[in-house]
């Protein structure tokens, strides 16, 4: 494949139809590429001009749906949000996400991902059953308790993180940085209580002591959700818990005085 | 029981203290990082993102001096010991 | 929950080997340098130096317990690197009882041997 000029880029993509009895195989892409084209651009360009079989999942284009995630040039990332000039003046080479089956081209079947995501209970748990159904109030949570969790709930559930870890492609059974990272999150949240649940889960065999702290997860999150700080602050949470020295949260009630401070104050509206 | 005095036990000696120096403050690194002591706290991630990985890189470093110090003090040693 | 207690005591039992498997290194490789753990003068391992420690019952209590935290820390790194390499779930069930078989069958000859040894140090003329 010849390029005519300095902004042709070769794409390299990672092909595989499980109709047909052939094995996956390369297929080469010439695309003329401008400054400020992203990856999914290019991918759309051959699509709609020079191959239409070409399959790929996308959708906001944006960064926020995490539909986009593939290997791109041996790094797992999003489509959408990485520009290809950035990375590559001659070659790109793209294949699907690894440590997941294929459905088809670059189609992952994440199926995998979200089953271990359900199992770790990734909702708000608290026994208030008539105020989880039918709410009276907001329950309150200061600024502080927010940031214990915040940068854990950023997660899109791509599967990057999944892709990346090493333990998990050794292991496909390991419950994986997604799904361990979501657990930390429920479980620091002051609305849940819900630890005692979890803890079932994420202390099995398959679960959070697997991990071995390579950190890729964290290199590759698009969204700087940071997984990897999240298990090893999961692993505190379990051996202090097993230890009986994990300090217990004050129960949160709804608009009620905690800790000494104040009730926040409601503004009457005219 | 000569082999016990031969050279390439002494060797095999050195080889396994070296493997316990390193086995030991890599061990120690571990138990404070997958405790959580320095991989610091929760925060807003703000782009360009760092991970926590970067933040427990200096206790990787320190580790791997006081192994290298260690073998090298033990290898002194079992060198004279080999002579 | 088991999978917390088997990793906490993996942690621990290795701070203490590191105690324990120190004075060990110490004990045989810089006693001479030291000056300590040789009574008699000379190098720590020579047979007079060895009945000279080997009366004391702390050293029994060192060893056994230096034995029992490096059964427990060995065979959970060996299970540990055999269930990541992948094995059926009915078949780690199995694992776990054999570890535990072997690791008391070493743990009784070790404390065997030692308090053997306790008893030759203390009878020996």
């Amino acid at each position: 494949m010849t390029r005519q000029n300095k902004s042709d880029i070769v794409f390299h993509v990672r092909r595989y139809n499980p109709e047909g009895n052939e094995k996956p195989y390369w297929q080469n892409y010439l695309v003329h590429t401008e400054t400020g084209m992203t990856v999914l651009d290019g991918l759309m360009e051959i699509k709609e001009s020079q191959d239409p079989t070409l399959n790929f999942r996308s959708s906001c284009g944006m960064g926020v749906c995490g539909s986009c995630g593939m290997l791109i040039n041996g790094r797992p990332a999003l489509a959408c949000s990485t520009q290809i000039l950035e990375i590559t003046d001659r070659d790109l080479t793209i294949a699907p996400l690894p440590n997941f089956d294929i459905i088809k081209d670059l189609v992952p079947e994440l199926t995998s991902l979200f089953i271990k995501h359900s199992s770790v209970y990734p909702y708000i748990l608290n026994n208030e059953k008539d105020e989880m159904d039918r709410p009276t109030g907001e329950f309150y949570q200061d600024q502080q308790e927010l940031i214990e969790y915040l940068q854990f709930s950023y997660c899109i559930k791509c599967g990057i993180c999944m892709a990346a870890c090493p333990t998990l492609s050794t292991d496909p059974e390991y419950l994986g940085p997604q799904a361990l990272t979501q657990a930390y999150r429920y479980n620091r949240d002051s609305r849940d209580e819900g630890f005692n649940v979890r803890k079932e889960v994420v202390s099995d065999t398959n679960g959070v002591f697997k991990c071995h702290y390579a950190g890729e997860c964290s290199n590759v999150c698009p969204k700087g959700v940071d997984p990897a700080r999240a298990i090893q602050l999961l692993k505190r949470e379990l051996v202090l818990d097993y230890l009986r020295m994990k300090k217990t949260k004050v129960k949160c009630k709804v608009c009620e005085k905690r800790n000494g401070s104040p009730k926040p104050e409601i503004p009457e509206t005219t | 029981m000569g082999f016990l005095h031969a050279p390439y036990f002494a060797a095999g000696e050195f080889l396994v203290f070296a493997a316990f120096s390193f086995h030991a403050f890599n061990g120690i690194r571990l138990i404070l990082i997958e405790l959580g002591f320095v991989v610091g706290k929760a925060e807003e991630p703000i782009y360009p993102y760092t991970s926590s990985i970067s933040k427990q890189r200096p206790v990787m470093i320190i580790a791997m001096i006081i192994t290298a110090i260690f073998v090298a003090a033990g290898g002194v040693d079992f060198l004279w010991l080999m002579n | 929950m088991q999978e917390t207690k088997y990793w906490t005591w993996h942690m621990i039992s290795g701070v203490i080997i590191l105690i324990l498997l120190g004075i060990h290194m110490i004990t045989n490789h810089l006693s001479s340098l030291l000056g300590w753990f040789n009574p008699l003068g000379g190098e720590s391992t020579e047979w007079g130096n060895l009945i000279e420690r080997g009366k004391l019952i702390i050293y029994v209590i060192m060893y056994v317990l230096l034995l029992a935290t490096v059964l427990y820390h060995g065979f959970y790194g060996c299970r540990k690197i055999i269930f990541e390499l992948g094995i059926s779930y009915r078949y780690k069930k199995v694992t776990n009882i054999l570890f535990i078989i072997f690791g008391v069958f070493l743990f009784i000859i070790g404390c065997l041997a030692t308090f053997t040894f306790y008893i030759i140090a203390n009878t020996a003329l």
